[in-house]
């Protein structure tokens, strides 16, 4: 009798937290605010009441007070639409307010062989909603077999300089751990394209010059901490083993002589999980939650959030909240029911933006009840 | 017939074994490159896990790539004078060859195989098919002698 009330009890506390990760909306509202993007990437706000959203298909959105407008940003560079390459990382020159210069990343075909693509940064000036003085600032060396793992994210630090993240191109994850290429690789260069002084590697070629960090899979997530001490980056493992990570220059993370996932087929990929001289994640998932896009909240409307990390993840799809400390890294599921998420951002008036994945996706406004 | 069903599935066995070795091996010979500490025992055990968690995916692909390229290699033995170890093992080298190409073209690029990157891994998959293919025409070779 007492063992049948034991595993009642179990089967109620089991039951109640499979709720609370399922609804844990009790605190926040979640409102759409756009609808009908077609695999929507990333999105940047302009002013208060315009955001650009990069869709993968190759357009930059517009949405204007709330509306999502029918025109879409004019003489936006061709990209390859292909795999999980496309149009990807939109984000604004730190000095945007001045000179209106914004940055995009994206996949883009060789120019003569159609078999080959690569990651693209270009900078361009913004006149209204036409994109003006396009300028390549970054090409990812060499180009790549399948049109995966491009990485893609764009983010730009405190010291004025830009961080890119260049995956491992899925066919090539053994040159992570090479300095003569751009695959699995976080890049930093000036908002010129040219390489800052202070890079970690001086010697050698272009390429190896403009590494800040190597040994990553597809990193699709980068966030300053938010005194802006601290790079929190995170990545794709294979079946399991995605990665949060600290980036520091230099710093080999350990793709992949080191991993917590397998392969998809089922294969080792390395039986080691930690070795000296590479680094360990701060966090890391086992299953994969596939994370797609990170930031760390800055807004006033969530006090107890300030300062956290927001993921969102595309297996099964949702927003998880860290709070990041010496005792380590707590995680709550928010949301994990709306699907496939691809990425989470700030709004200027304090609330939380997240966009869903694939064809006819939409924004949602998180906000407090 | 029977017995023949069960040697075409040994052999489809043997070949998805050979295929997930290769992967293996192939992975763990480059963490070796990299001075990684590999032991022998490591490279067994995991070899063995492999084996039993790629089994349910490789297994099926060789089952009906076999099956359909021994069936070809029936039909050309049967009307033409090549014998049946040649052109078993033929269609059976030519069957891994065309996994090792085919499925990257089918998954846009992806190799979902590792082993099977580079020129060495394709040619180690065609040589693994070409394999077994010999094994299940010698069989029927010895098999038309004992009922004659």
């Amino acid at each position: 009798m007492k063992n049948f009330k034991v595993f009642l009890l179990f089967l109620v506390v089991s039951f109640s937290s499979s709720i609370f990760t399922k609804n844990n909306s009790h605190y926040f509202n979640i409102n759409v605010i756009a609808e009908g993007l077609d695999h929507p990437w990333s999105l940047v706000f302009i002013s208060d009441d315009e955001i650009l959203v990069t869709e993968k298909t190759g357009k930059i959105r517009i949405i204007k007070n709330g509306k999502l407008l029918d025109e879409a940003l004019k003489n936006v560079p061709n990209s390859l639409f292909a795999g999980q390459g496309g149009l990807s990382d939109i984000v604004l020159h730190p000095e945007f307010k001045n000179n209106r210069i914004i940055f995009l990343s994206f996949s883009e075909i060789h120019p003569t062989n159609k078999r080959l693509s690569t990651l693209r940064v270009v900078r361009a000036k913004l006149n209204g909603y036409t994109l003006e003085d396009v300028e390549e600032i970054f090409k990812a060396d060499p180009y790549r077999t399948a049109p995966a793992h491009f990485g893609a994210r764009l983010l730009f630090l405190k010291d004025g300089s830009l961080l890119i993240t260049s995956g491992d191109g899925f066919n090539f994850r053994e040159k992570a751990q090479d300095l003569d290429n751009h695959f699995g690789k976080v890049i930093r260069i000036n908002d010129d394209g040219s390489i800052p002084e202070d890079n970690p590697y001086t010697n050698g070629d272009i390429t190896k010059r403009s590494i800040y960090t190597s040994g990553h899979r597809n990193q699709q997530g980068l966030t300053l901490s938010l005194d802006n001490s601290q790079v929190y980056l995170i990545e794709h493992g294979p079946r399991g083993g995605d990665e949060l990570n600290i980036l520091e220059p230099s710093n080999n993370y350990g793709w992949p002589l080191i991993t917590y996932g397998i392969d998809y087929s089922g294969a080792t990929i390395s039986p080691f999980k930690e070795m000296e001289g590479l680094e360990q994640p701060i966090k890391y998932w086992v299953p994969s939650i596939a994370p797609s896009g990170m930031t760390t909240y800055r807004g006033d409307k969530f006090p107890d959030w300030k300062g956290d990390i927001f993921i969102s993840s595309m297996i099964p799809g949702g927003l998880r909240r860290l709070k990041i400390s010496e005792q380590g890294v707590e995680e709550e599921i928010l949301i994990d029911n709306l699907g496939r998420l691809r990425g989470v951002h700030n709004s200027p008036d304090g609330n939380l933006l997240i966009i869903s994945d694939r064809r006819n996706a939409k924004i949602y406004k998180i906000s407090p009840k | 017939m029977i017995k023949r069903i069960s040697i075409f599935l040994g052999i489809a066995f043997i070949v998805s074994v050979l295929i997930i070795a290769q992967t293996t091996l192939s992975n763990f010979l480059w963490l070796i490159q990299a001075d990684m500490p590999v032991t022998l025992s490591l490279i067994i055990t995991k070899l063995f896990e492999d084996v039993l968690r790629m089994l349910v995916i490789v297994f099926p692909i060789i089952f009906i790539v076999n099956l359909i390229f021994f069936l070809v290699a029936m039909m050309v033995s049967k009307y033409t004078s090549l014998d049946k170890k040649r052109a078993y093992a033929l269609s059976g080298g030519l069957g891994l060859f065309l996994i090792s190409v085919g499925i990257p073209i089918l998954a846009g690029g992806i190799y979902g195989l590792t082993g099977a990157r580079s020129v060495l891994g394709k040619i180690t998959f065609t040589v693994i098919g070409l394999f077994g293919g010999f094994l299940f025409g010698r069989h029927l070779d010895r098999a038309k002698l004992e009922t004659s």
